[in-house]
């Protein structure tokens, strides 16, 4: 009974213990019941397959997302048999959520062929949870630029091909055994990092690269190169103020755009292009520049997600920062944040620039799709700029706030009405470009005229 | 002479929780007050208002004079504060971690500073993030200290420290604020440690301040456990002794001095028992935070 109670705990806290989730699959098993009892026969099957894969494809994304959260958690303070338990609630959610109503579409007589195909949007989730942005832009991408031929509505008649089958099925087996493994490799990464109690370790560079598990002349290497660093932040410290640089050390933001890395990533894109230019010449068609856009305006919005969550992690060495008598003035300590916001973008927007430069000289992309991709950028940075000046300059920082959806859905909505232009709706670009920039113009605003939150204030709404 | 640290009326709230309501404290320069109080009394929250690191709802609060709120430069060199969290700029190397912050400080004093990192054994060449709490704290300790402070803010620095390195600071402080008269609020639980530095004690409950006493003084009450059935207990008057707290029905706590206890206890009508718990300061300040 022990057992059963524990398990059913952990089902629980991986699944169930949310309300919205819990009325969600409340609302999808109950109208699945309404419509088994009104079909026929023959169709039950389909309705019972469909209603369960959909509901089984969130709840796989929500428990792996809860698998790593509480693993990491409990292997971090070294809690005993967590591990134990995830797994054993990952066995339940796959029982319940795709076991039951496999059985119930086996005991009516389905064809196990497509009854395993349950599989397919559990290991879906999985995947959802891990790789949310890349599935979808990846997903979204293939669709834009190949007229939906990737879509999702695409795949169903390939379904009835049983080799496809077998090979979605395969695929998915090998997603949630690896899926039940989830625990385990977090916890290993997780588990409580080596402790240095005392000073003995270093007596010698020897002892010391030997404790940190280094080898000692390359540690003797990297702690000159690291002291030199030190030394030039420490030179930007003086009464006049200090440099952006000297900023970004004491809240351990990354420092200089790696320029090495936007190459790597403009070469990568290039060669995608040009893969996809061969594959559809077409240039009536949609390309994949379209695609290399929005995964640019992605791109974008991490780097400045970077500096927020930098300076909300980092509130106790701001605390501390902000006492000493050479920590500079709130008007001066905004510059240096605009000037980090600027420099955030710069590889991105570098990056974004020659791209669209080789794909317009090169024919690669229409002059309208340049147009939507000018759009694009500029709205992406519009929000992700306006998002970060509004949290810095609120009261408190909430994990969930309201102004910032609001400025990020003026964006996605202001870019949708310019697009679709004057001929849909009167005033469409203005109205579009008014709500395209909003975003920007309320967050400069608000970061002008109210205080700078530094240290940052967290609320958390659990 | 302007107070070292000063809070008059300060209200915050959390979320509808009235934290702190209407607090009063002032510290004068060279005082040494030791701050106590239950787990979420809102000590850490009564500090950080007082360095200015977060809003209070109403009231008012200063250091060296100055508001909290808009600390000079001048006044901001002359505050050192240890923070309850150690592990702070884990990225960094002990050493690079106190040039960092040092070069903050226009007077930072290395030779004091480099003393006590000898003298406490801290590693300066291992990443913040992976020394023990133990070594983290004192790397805390020494930065703070190493500004040579006026005013020093504690909050809990030596819950991870072994007890000889807890001694050390302790004396540390205790030789800084002989030499050099700084002003120290020390918020702790373990109040031996308060003892030997703090000459005032401070117990903060319900969001005011339940007790401010001199240590002295603190030193010469005693705990006092009446039993008796209710309705007599009700009848006795407590009005002259320190502290009443009523456990349970039947059972009253006291405190009182210690050379009146046998005069108060004689008083005491009949079919009252007493009995004297005399046993240290903790158990008699701990009456407050209750």
């Amino acid at each position: 009974m022990d057992a059963v109670n524990r398990h059913w705990q952990v089902l629980r806290a991986l699944v169930l213990a949310r309300p919205f989730v819990l009325v969600c699959l409340a609302l999808f098993y109950v109208v699945a019941g309404f419509l088994l009892l009104m079909l026929d026969a023959d169709k039950k099957i389909s309705v019972i397959l469909i209603m369960c894969a959909i509901p089984a494809c969130g709840v796989f994304a929500i428990a792996t997302q809860r698998v790593i959260q509480y693993t990491d958690a409990g292997s971090s303070l070294g809690l005993p048999r967590q591990r134990e338990s995830m797994r054993v609630g990952q066995i339940w959610v796959l029982c319940v959520f795709v076991g039951i109503p496999a059985g119930i579409a086996a005991a009516l007589g389905g064809n196990l062929s497509y009854i395993v195909l349950l599989l397919v949007p559990a290991a879906s989730g999985v995947l959802l949870a891990i790789y949310a942005r890349w599935v979808f832009f990846v997903w979204i991408t293939f669709a834009v630029t190949t007229r939906g031929t990737y879509s999702f509505g695409a795949w169903m008649p390939g379904l009835g091909n049983p080799w496809i089958r077998a090979i979605l099925v395969c695929l998915s087996v090998a997603v949630l055994y690896w899926w039940l493994g989830l625990a385990n490799r977090i916890a290993r990464r997780s588990a409580p990092a080596l402790v240095i109690a005392d000073a003995r370790h270093e007596s010698t560079t020897a002892s010391i690269g030997q404790a940190l598990g280094a080898d000692p002349k390359q540690y003797e290497l990297y702690e000159k190169a690291y002291d030199r660093g030190i030394t030039a932040v420490v030179s930007g410290i003086t009464d006049r103020g200090i440099t952006k640089r000297a900023l970004q050390v004491g809240l351990a933001m990354p420092g200089r755009t790696n320029w090495r890395f936007v190459g790597v990533m403009i070469a990568i894109s290039l060669v995608a292009l040009l893969f996809f230019h061969l594959k559809n010449p077409n240039p009536a068609q949609p390309t994949a520049y379209l695609g290399f856009t929005l995964l640019t305006a992605v791109w974008l919005f991490g780097q400045l997600n970077v500096v927020t969550q930098a300076w909300k992690a980092r509130a106790n060495e701001e605390a501390l920062l902000v006492l000493t008598p050479r920590w500079p003035a709130p008007d001066k300590l905004k510059s240096l944040f605009l000037l980090i916001i600027l420099e955030r973008q710069g590889g991105t927007w570098a990056a974004w620039i020659l791209v669209s430069l080789f794909a317009t000289v090169l024919r690669w992309a229409a002059v309208e799709e340049i147009f939507i991709s000018v759009v694009i950028m500029i709205a992406a940075s519009s929000c992700a700029t306006g998002a970060l000046m509004l949290a810095l300059s609120r009261k408190v920082f909430k994990e969930v706030s309201l102004l910032t959806i609001v400025a990020l859905l003026c964006g996605a909505v202001g870019t949708g009405v310019f697009l679709v232009g004057d001929d849909a709706i009167a005033h469409g670009q203005l109205f579009g470009l008014s709500l395209i920039l909003a975003p920007i113009a309320v967050g400069a605003l608000s970061f002008s005229f109210r205080p700078l939150q530094f240290p940052a204030r967290i609320i958390n709404k659990q | 002479m302007l107070e070292a640290f000063k809070c008059e009326a300060v209200a915050k709230s959390f979320g509808g929780r009235r934290v702190l309501d209407g607090l009063n404290l002032t510290v004068e320069p060279g005082e040494t007050v030791g701050l106590l109080g239950a787990n979420g009394a809102g000590k850490t929250t009564m500090l950080k208002i007082l360095l200015g690191l977060l809003p209070a709802d109403g009231g008012r609060s200063s250091i060296g004079g100055e508001p909290s709120g808009s600390l000079s430069s001048g006044a901001r060199a002359r505050i050192g504060y240890v923070p309850q969290t150690p592990a702070q700029f884990a990225w960094l190397t002990g050493r690079a971690m106190l040039r960092y912050v040092g070069a903050f400080y226009p007077r930072f004093d290395w030779q004091y500073t480099e003393s006590l990192i000898e003298r406490w054994k801290i590693s300066l060449r291992t990443p913040i993030g992976l020394l023990s709490p133990g070594q983290q704290q004192r790397l805390s300790i020494v930065r703070s200290l190493g500004a040579r402070p006026d005013f020093v803010v504690l909050d809990e620095p030596i819950a991870a420290l072994d007890p000889a390195t807890r001694l050390a600071v302790i004396e540390e402080l205790v030789q800084e604020h002989r030499a050099r008269g700084i002003a120290i609020i020390f918020s702790s639980h373990i109040t031996g440690d308060l003892v030997r530095l703090c000459n005032r004690f401070v117990v903060l409950a319900g969001g005011k301040i339940a007790l401010n006493e001199s240590t002295v003084s603190c030193g010469n009450w005693v705990r006092i456990v009446v039993t008796a059935p209710e309705d007599l207990l009700r009848t006795v008057d407590f009005s002259r002794y320190r502290h009443v707290r009523t456990p349970k029905e039947g059972e009253r706590t006291l405190v009182a001095l210690r050379a009146e206890t046998t005069d108060a206890l004689a008083q005491l009508p009949h079919g009252v028992s007493a009995s004297i718990e005399d046993k240290d300061v903790e158990s008699v300040l701990s009456e407050w935070m209750q």
